[in-house]
C-alpha cells in the first residue's frame, strides 16, 4: 500500500505498524503525527498504518 | 544633534512586550550560553545587544575555517590563528555593548563544573551540538531549578523548546525516550551539513523566549516547535510530562552529579578528538614548551599551546584539556596525549 511520508509517496507492506515503519526508515528519537494527529512514542507499536495515511516524522535535532 | 538622552534600548522600551520596566529586568538578568556554536554565537550577539546585563560564555573550542559559513561573528583571521572562541566573542561583545558583563569559561560543560557555572544564573541557553551535554543541561537545570531553552539544528531542520522548573512541567528526557543515548547514534552537522539560516532561526526563536522569561512574560511557547526550511514545514508538538521520566519523574540522573574520569570526546565536524583529564589544573605552558621543543614546533599564547611535529598536532588548553587533530580514533588520541602531554 502507499502512504505519504513527509510529503512523499512511499510503498509499505499492508498493515504495517508505525513502529515498524519508523524503524525500517531508520528513525530513532522522532516526533510523529499521522494525518495531523500527534502520536506519542508509547503508541507507535499499536498504531497500524492505512492506505493513504500521511506521516509527518521529525527527528529530534541534536546539532548546534 | 545630541542623542545623549535617548536610551540605546529605545526600540525595546517602546515595544509593548518589554517597556522600560522590562529593560531594567534585562539589565539585572544573568544568562549562560552553553557553547559558541553557530546558535551560541548568534544568541550571544542578540542578547548582548538587547542589554542582558550578565552573559556567561561556556566553550572550550577554537575558530575553524569551516565554521565561518554560519558562525557570523568570527573572521578569517580568527580561523587562521585558531583563536579561542570565547576570547574572540568576549572582545567583540565588549565593543558591542560595554554595559554588559561578559564572563568566559574556556572549557566544555561537564558534571564537575556545571554547578558553579549554573547556580548564579537565571537562564541557560542550550547551543551545544552534543546530545550528552544537552542531557547534562537537562538534568542540572532540573536539579538546580533553572529554566533552559533547547535548540537543535541539522541541515535545514531545527527544533526548539522552552523548559521551566516545576513539578508539573515536562523535561527534555520526557520526549527523548527511555532508551539511553548512545554517542554516534544521531546524524550530525558533519555528516548532513547545516545551513546558517537554520541556526540563525533557532537562535532567534531562543532569544525571543529568553527575553520573555527574563522580563517575566506569561506568553512563553509551551510546545516543541519543529521546522524545515527546505520543505517549508512548521509544526508544533505537545509535550506532556511523563510521570515515569527518569529525570523529572524519578530524579535518577545519569550525567548530573556523576564524577567523570579522563575522557575522550570527538569534535563535531573537526576530524579531531578532545581529551579531558579527570583532574583539570593550571598547565605551565613554558615548561611544556621547553619539554616539547626538541620534538617539533611549539608556540603558545595566554590561552593555548600548539604543538606540531609534522605528523601529530596538539592544541593544549590551560586546564590540561587537549585537542588532538587529524585523529578520529579514541585510542590513538589517548596514546598521543599520553606520549606528549602525559595522562
Ligand atoms: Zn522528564
Amino acid at each position: 500500500m502507499i502512504i505519504i511520508h513527509n510529503g512523499e509517496e512511499t510503498e509499505v507492506e499492508e498493515g504495517i505498524t508505525l513502529q515498524k515503519f519508523l524503524r525500517q526508515t531508520g528513525y530513532r528519537r522522532v516526533m510523529v503525527k499521522v494525518n495531523g494527529v500527534q502520536i506519542t512514542a508509547s503508541q507507535f507499536s499499536s498504531t497500524e498504518l492505512k492506505e493513504g495515511d500521511e506521516i509527518l516524522a521529525k527527528r529530534i535535532s541534536g546539532g548546534g | 544633534m545630541s542623542n545623549q538622552n535617548i536610551s540605546r534600548y529605545v526600540r525595546q522600551e517602546i515595544f509593548r512586550g518589554i517597556g522600560k520596566a522590562g529593560q531594567e529586568k534585562l539589565k539585572s538578568a544573568r544568562v549562560a550560553i552553553v557553547e559558541l556554536s553557530a546558535i551560541g554565537t548568534a544568541v550571544a550577539n542578540n542578547l548582548a545587544r538587547a542589554g542582558v546585563g550578565y552573559i556567561r560564555l561556556i566553550d572550550g573550542d577554537y575558530v575553524d575555517i569551516t565554521e565561518l559559513q554560519r558562525q557570523s561573528l568570527f573572521t578569517e583571521e580568527d580561523a587562521r590563528e585558531e583563536r579561542v572562541k570565547a576570547v574572540v566573542m568576549q572582545e567583540y561583545l565588549r565593543k558591542v555593548n560595554s554595559d554588559v558583563t561578559v564572563d568566559i569559561h574556556i572549557a566544555s560543560l561537564d558534571s564537575g563544573n556545571v554547578d558553579s557555572l549554573f547556580e548564579d544564573i537565571d537562564l541557560v541557553i542550550d547551543a551545544t551540538d552534543s546530545m550528552e551535554t544537552r542531557l547534562l543541561i537537562n538534568e542540572a537545570c532540573h536539579a538546580l531549578k533553572k529554566p533552559w531553552i533547547y535548540g537543535g539544528a541539522l541541515a535545514s531542520s531545527g527544533m526548539t523548546m522552552t523548559f521551566l522548573p516545576g513539578h508539573d512541567k515536562p523535561c527534555f528526557k520526557c520526549f527523548l525516550g527511555d532508551e539511553e543515548y548512545v554517542p554516534g547514534e544521531q546524524p550530525t552537522c558533519a555528516t548532513e551539513g547545516v545551513l546558517c539560516s537554520t541556526t540563525s532561526m533557532i537562535a532567534s526563536l531562543q532569544c525571543a523566549e529568553a527575553l520573555k522569561i527574563l522580563t517575566g512574560s506569561k506568553d512563553l511557547r509551551k510546545d516543541l516547535l519543529s521546522f524545515d526550511l527546505w520543505d517549508n514545514s512548521f509544526d508544533t508538538f505537545v509535550i506532556d510530562k511523563d510521570p515515569d521520566c527518569p529525570v523529572c519523574g524519578k530524579k535518577e540522573y545519569r550525567y548530573y552529579g556523576k564524577i567523570s574520569g579522563a575522557h575522550t570526546v570527538s569534535m563535531c565536524g573537526k576530524d579531531s578528538m578532545q581529551i579531558i583529564p579527570s583532574h583539570e589544573g593550571e598547565v605551565d605552558f613554558a615548561r611544556y614548551a621547553d619539554k616539547l621543543q626538541h620534538q617539533g614546533t611549539v608556540k603558545y599564547t595566554q590561552y593555548t599551546l600548539d604543538f606540531d611535529d609534522g605528523d601529530v598536532q596538539i592544541k593544549l588548553f590551560k586546564t590540561g584539556r587537549a585537542i588532538i587533530k587529524h585523529v578520529s580514533d579514541e585510542q590513538r588520541a589517548r596514546a598521543v596525549y599520553a606520549e606528549y602531554i602525559g595522562l
